[in-house]
């Protein structure tokens, strides 16, 4: 009964997405206030609508009413409670709905929270934000139905998935798509400046607010999917160079690009048509990655027919392409051009074009790589495989790129060829960077890789890195100098700046956490109860063997396992497989992980010996770094979020200013 | 999201096989070079990973095969040839770098050479910027009024 009115919920959203589309567009050409607010009402509406149709399929988890086909497919009940809420997106209408759900969110309080500069445009981002959701209702009711119902209902359901029964997995989703339903809105914005003919003065600051917060959360959510992988799946790393991954990673790269583009336009005015041309090709990423993936096109071109939800993804992308090319080429030229006159030449603005041009090859790197498989296929009929090895044979060559623009652009200053203290900041980051590199290659016991590329990549790396991050502290000292040091003002003043360091900081700190993956080991070995193997200057003791136990709704078979470094005892790990009631037949790895900054123990209960639990074989791993790559991402999230609560940025953009309503 | 991994690695845990540890302890080399052919195949059951960081059956039996194959004496391209024969270039982790698929190879490459080319043509050599003419920006607006202002004053209205 409940499903019914789920999906006669959808469809009334759809209806009155439909009439918001019509009413903001009629509103903006007949500069009609009263139907504009109508326009957002609907959209109002049609938030509320959804969040309680969101909330009758929360309900039905919670019941485990098994008369939702969703619920049926994606629970049980012996489903603890947190996985009975996060189970809600473990699977494509859920999730879909879920993203709808949040799209909705993001654009009612995107709309209602419009500054007075921007009031003119507006008009077009209700339109553009409720076209969206318009095709993602009519997603849901004909294509990703989550209310289809199942009667009778089943006694029990089939289980949610269980690598999905991770913390991880609970909230790695729902940010990942709070980011990209935040893409929307500078897209959403970049067409009104298109249709309005120009870009107001108050677009900037509200494009840059959403694009940072977007920027956040994909930041956050990219690293929790990867740690997800690291924890649950077993094969002792976080990124895979997966097609999965790389369609998340697109999005934040065009993020990434679109921020730094807004700071040239902010300060002088130029590459207002590259901004919106990113902000176009982030959205419009956002939705190609959730393509390429649920479809199955990338596993092969001929399992492409089989999904009619591809099929329809693909009409829409068509669709979003088409208009916004359509758009763009049409209104582009009436974009003022900047008034600032010199420009470029060496420069700060030049330093962020050359950052552009990296991030945009990075991008362009990992989409082909991405999308070769089915290209290939389709001219040569033969299948291939593009993975890690050919992500990593271009990847660090762009990573070096960064270094030295991060290290050089940050030091330079806008339409301006000298870089002021240059020379003290340049040449004592070289001499800072020397103890760093020795601390780093000391601590993380660099100099014991076998091989001699991969001992000089590292050190290289790692040297740079500490150089860029010297770059940064003496560029941030003189500007903290100029001001003798009044702390409190320039902090207030520059919080978007202090961010941006912040960020470029945890950038170099994650690049030298990324060196570890070359010095990393494995051993795969079979221990009897009570024997000890050693790795890396770890001693691994199998202690008595397999031990049974029940969490929650798993049973573990445990194989604990006491870990020695140095004649230190660094506690006991459990690394174990699992056991859920709704899949008796298969087990699950529990991996077992222990550490600190420098080095992860990683230990992999492969099999055991069934009849006497004294013998099991088990994959250890030495996973350098990996935790200074944890940290470095929340130091470039808390980064992203210092610069969110600047005041200032965009304040000083040159743009129109907007006429009147012509109907008050 | 990540359902192409997961379900594939459900493959991978179905098809799940025991493998006995070495008995004989390869030296140092022999593991090296194993680890490097071994990486540079595909693990056909899993996205993503290579039949060294997966232990499905099918990689199972593939890295066996790979040490059957080393200990005969036979070099790393011959073991790879040896697998491409029998699965296809799909078998390896980079496309092969021969007819179509050094497209795959070139188009980076192409990227990193035209594109400084193209960042130079656009932005670097474009020094100075059409005038607008003050048109539209608030300073020339302010400037004016200031000027008309002044005006004013000096009692030309």
């Amino acid at each position: 009964m409940q499903a019914n009115y789920g999906f006669f919920i959808m469809l009334t959203c759809c209806l009155v997405s439909i009439y918001g589309v019509l009413a903001s567009l009629m509103a903006a050409k007949w500069r009609h206030r009263q139907l504009y607010i109508s326009a957002k009402i609907a959209l109002t509406i049609s938030t509320i609508l959804v969040s309680i149709a969101g909330f009758i399929l929360f309900d039905a988890f919670l019941d485990r009413d098994y008369s939702f086909e969703y619920v049926a497919k994606n629970s049980s009940n012996d489903l603890p409670f947190m996985f009975t809420i996060t189970a809600f997106w473990s699977s494509l209408e859920g999730s879909h709905m879920l993203w709808t759900w949040l799209q909705a969110i993001v654009a009612c309080i995107a709309i209602w929270t419009y500054t007075r500069e921007n009031e003119h445009v507006m008009p077009y981002v209700s339109a553009t934000l409720q076209a969206v959701l318009a095709w993602m209702f009519y997603l849901a009711l004909d294509h990703s139905d989550p209310f289809a119902q199942q009667l009778p209902a089943p006694p029990n359901g089939r289980g949610m998935n269980e690598l999905l029964q991770n913390f991880y997995m609970a909230i790695h989703p729902p940010m990942l798509f709070v980011g990209y339903v935040g893409l929307a809105i500078p897209f959403a914005y970049s067409l009104a400046a298109l249709a309005y003919g120009d870009i107001t003065q108050g677009w900037l600051k509200s494009v840059r607010r959403w694009t940072l917060f977007s920027w956040v959360l994909l930041t956050a959510a990219i690293t929790l999917g990867g740690r997800w992988a690291y924890v649950e799946l077993g094969w002792a790393g976080y990124w895979a160079w997966d097609p999965v991954e790389n369609s998340s990673m697109l999005p934040w790269i065009m993020a990434t690009a679109l921020l730094h583009s807004l700071l040239v336009q902010d300060k002088l005015g130029q590459l207002k048509r590259l901004t919106i041309i990113l902000s176009i090709l982030g959205f419009f990423l956002c939705f190609f990655g959730t393509f390429i993936t649920r479809s199955g096109i990338i596993s092969s071109v001929h399992s492409f027919a089989e999904s009619p939800i591809g099929e329809n993804y693909l009409f829409y992308l068509i669709g979003v392409m088409g208009i916004s090319i359509a758009i763009y080429m049409w209104r582009a030229p009436s974009l003022l051009p900047a008034e600032t006159e010199k420009v470029w030449g060496i420069s700060k603005e030049s330093a962020l074009v050359v950052t552009q041009f990296l991030l945009l090859s990075l991008a362009a790197i990992v989409f082909i790589g991405t999308m070769f498989p089915i290209v290939s296929e389709w001219v040569t009929d033969k299948r291939i495989t593009v993975q890690a090895p050919y992500f990593n044979a271009f990847a660090p060559w762009i990573g070096l790129g960064f270094i030295v623009v991060v290290a050089i652009g940050n030091l330079m200053r806008y339409q301006s060829d000298k870089i002021p203290h240059g020379k003290p900041i340049i040449l004592g980051a070289v001499v800072f960077a020397i103890p760093v590199t020795a601390w780093l290659v000391i601590k993380g016991e660099v100099l014991r890789t076998d091989d001699t590329w991969r001992l000089w990549a590292q050190i290289v790396g790692m040297y740079l890195s500490a150089w860029a991050i010297g770059c940064l502290l003496g560029d941030f000292y003189y500007r903290l100098k100029d001001i003798r040091f009044a702390w409190g003002l320039f902090f207030r003043r520059n919080l978007a700046y202090t961010g941006a360091l912040l960020a470029h900081i945890g950038l170099m700190v994650a690049i030298v956490g990324f060196l570890g993956n070359y010095r990393g080991l494995e051993k795969k070995v079979t221990l009897e109860a009570g024997e000890s193997t050693q790795l890396f200057g770890y001693e691994f003791k199998l202690q008595k063997g397999i031990e049974v136990k029940k969490v929650e709704n798993a049973t573990l078979f445990a194989a604990p396992v006491e870990v020695i470094k140095d004649g230190k005892n660094m506690g006991v790990m459990e690394p174990a497989q699992s056991q859920y009631p709704t899949k008796m037949g298969q087990t699950f790895h529990e991996i077992g992980i222990k550490g600190d900054l420098w080095n992860d123990v990683y230990l992999v209960m492969v099999d055991f010996d069934k009849a006497t639990g004294k013998s099991v074989t088990f994959n250890i791993n030495v996973n350098p770094t990996v935790r200074m790559v944890w940290l470095a991402i929340i130091i470039m999230c808390v980064g992203g979020m210092i610069a969110l609560f600047d005041q200032y940025r965009g304040d000083k953009s040159r743009d129109v200013v907007a006429g009147n309503w012509e109907i008050k | 999201m990540l359902k192409w991994l997961i379900s594939f690695c459900l493959l991978s845990l179905t098809f799940h096989a025991f493998s006995q540890g070495d008995k004989k302890q390869p030296s140092d080399k022999e593991q090296l070079e194993f680890r490097d052919v071994a990486g540079e195949l595909r693990c056909p059951t899993c996205t993503g990973l290579s039949v060294l960081e997966s232990d499905a059956g099918f990689s199972v039996q593939i890295k066996d095969q790979v040490k059957v194959l080393m200990d005969d004496g036979k070099e790393k391209e011959e073991i790879l040839d040896f697998f491409v024969d029998r699965y296809g270039p799909w078998i390896l982790r980079e496309p092969p770098k021969s007819g179509f698929n050094l497209v795959a190879w070139a188009f980076p490459f192409a990227v990193l050479i035209i594109g400084p080319i193209v960042v130079w043509f656009a932005v670097w050599r474009k020094k100075v910027v059409v005038d607008t003419g003050g048109l539209r920006s608030d300073d020339a607006i302010v400037e004016e009024m200031r000027r008309r202002l002044s005006d004013m004053k000096r009692g030309d209205a």
